[in-house]
């Protein structure tokens, strides 16, 4: 498991979304999960949040990646939605028994029109939102990702224009073509957005990895081994917790501290790959 | 005694994206109205990493002779946190001026702090900060101060 600091979103990207696939059902039957829940779809609402969630993270890490900072509103506007949502759910009238296709039957109401207008909305903006922090990226690393976000996007849309049409309007046969698009589209965008987010990954974070890991672990090891820290927790923390550079800066530290505060010197073999990892910082950028 | 934020306190110093020893000097001596010296002191250090000598006119940083560049820089960038620090009224200087006033003529002093102060928290995690700043500016053109 590789764990550095920008990648803490995308493990709770990859959690939420784990959570919301078997909340929908994918290991366990729905009927089972929403039996637990009271068997009036509460599971649909925990699905939707769960993948807000999935996909807000998910929007995270690629800033990060991207290095472009939090703009406050904009960054939590999705959140916005969940107590909207959560509202909403609970005005929808007869809300049992567990059904897979709880939105459509239920469609009539202004509740379930909001609920399902204002997840989509949510989505929509995120999607939106991470397309347009890439927009000064190379187009060619970012491609195929931002493809596959579009097409998410297009999704949602398509569900929004369900949900207004089928709602505001007589046309509800054109309302559920147009819905009827949400499902295909969605996941085919979400494929693509995966393979995407995986060339880049690989393209981004391979030669970082084979530049630095052998070094973090051995520098972590040093470190417990010494007791360089006065907890023994502190150094594989770190290895968790910080990017792979600043965790070997700060192990470097470290090292140093304790070579200054024991007034030791470590063995000539040892103080020679410090010093080689030393000068590779030196001459990263 | 509440510390501000070290990220933004940072920004506020350097702006943001990369800088040197050289410029994060320069700013503080604006800042203190005072130059800063950096002086590298060979003689016994003990277990003491850097030390920060303010007068009247001057402000001297001392630090150890060090094989590790990396390990100079963040000794230094630790003592000029205190400087930042006290600049802004913040946090008052280790020793105040009553007890230096005792400290005259000594032969040796030493002191004790409480564990996980918070102001050497704040400017270890400035150090760790500038240091991060520095690295990405020069790396393999050495910082003309430590040259």
């Amino acid at each position: 498991m590789v764990k550095v600091k920008e990648s803490r979103a995308s493990w709770l990207a990859s959690v939420f979304g784990l959570i919301a696939l078997y909340v929908m059902g994918i290991f366990t039957p729905l009927e089972t999960i929403d039996g637990y829940l009271g068997g009036v779809n509460v599971a649909n609402l925990l699905q939707a949040i769960f993948a807000l969630l999935a996909i807000f993270f998910f929007n995270d890490s690629v800033r990060q990646s991207a290095n472009v900072p939090k703009v406050r509103w904009t960054y939590y506007t999705p959140l916005l939605s969940i107590p909207v949502m959560i509202l909403s759910f609970a005005l929808i009238q007869d809300k049992g028994p567990t059904a897979s296709d709880f939105i459509v039957t239920h469609m009539g109401q202004l509740a379930t029109a909001t609920y399902s207008g204002v997840y989509m909305l949510a989505l929509l903006f995120t999607v939106l939102r991470i397309i347009y922090v890439l927009r000064h990226k190379k187009r060619s690393q970012y491609l195929t990702f931002s493809v596959g976000l579009l097409v998410v996007a297009v999704a949602c849309a398509c569900h929004i224009a369900f949900v207004v049409l089928f709602h505001f309007s007589p046309w509800h046969g054109f309302a559920q073509a147009i819905g009827s698009w949400f499902d295909r589209l969605f996941y085919a965008g979400l494929s693509v957005t995966a393979a995407g987010w995986l060339i880049l990954l690989l393209s981004k974070q391979l030669p970082r990895l084979r530049l630095w890991m052998a070094d973090t672990l051995w520098l972590t090891a040093l470190r417990m081994r010494v007791n360089a820290d006065r907890s023994r927790f502190t150094p594989a923390w770190d290895f968790f917790n910080e990017t792979l550079e600043d965790g070997i800066y700060k192990s470097l530290i470290d090292l140093h501290n304790h070579e200054r505060a024991n007034l030791v010197t470590f063995p000539g073999p040892v103080q020679s790959r410090i010093s080689k990892i030393e000068s590779k910082l030196e001459t990263r950028i | 005694m509440v510390l501000p934020s070290v990220e933004e306190k940072v920004r506020e110093l350097c702006g943001v994206g990369t800088t040197s020893m050289t410029e994060v000097v320069e700013h503080l001596v604006a800042i203190c109205q005072k130059p800063i010296n950096l002086v590298e002191h060979d003689g016994e250090w003990g277990s003491l990493t850097a030390l920060k000598v303010e007068f009247e006119d001057r402000i001297n940083v001392l630090f150890p002779p060090q094989n590790s560049l990396h390990y100079k820089l963040h000794c230094i960038y630790h003592e000029l946190g205190h400087i930042y620090l006290e600049s802004l009224d913040l946090a008052s200087p280790e020793i105040s001026q009553s007890l230096l006033k005792e400290t005259q003529n000594a032969i040796s002093v030493s002191c004790r702090h409480i564990e996980d102060d918070p102001v050497e928290r704040w400017v270890e995690a400035f150090a760790f900060m500038m240091s991060k700043k520095t690295r990405a500016h020069s790396s393999s053109v050495l910082d003309p101060f430590l040259c």
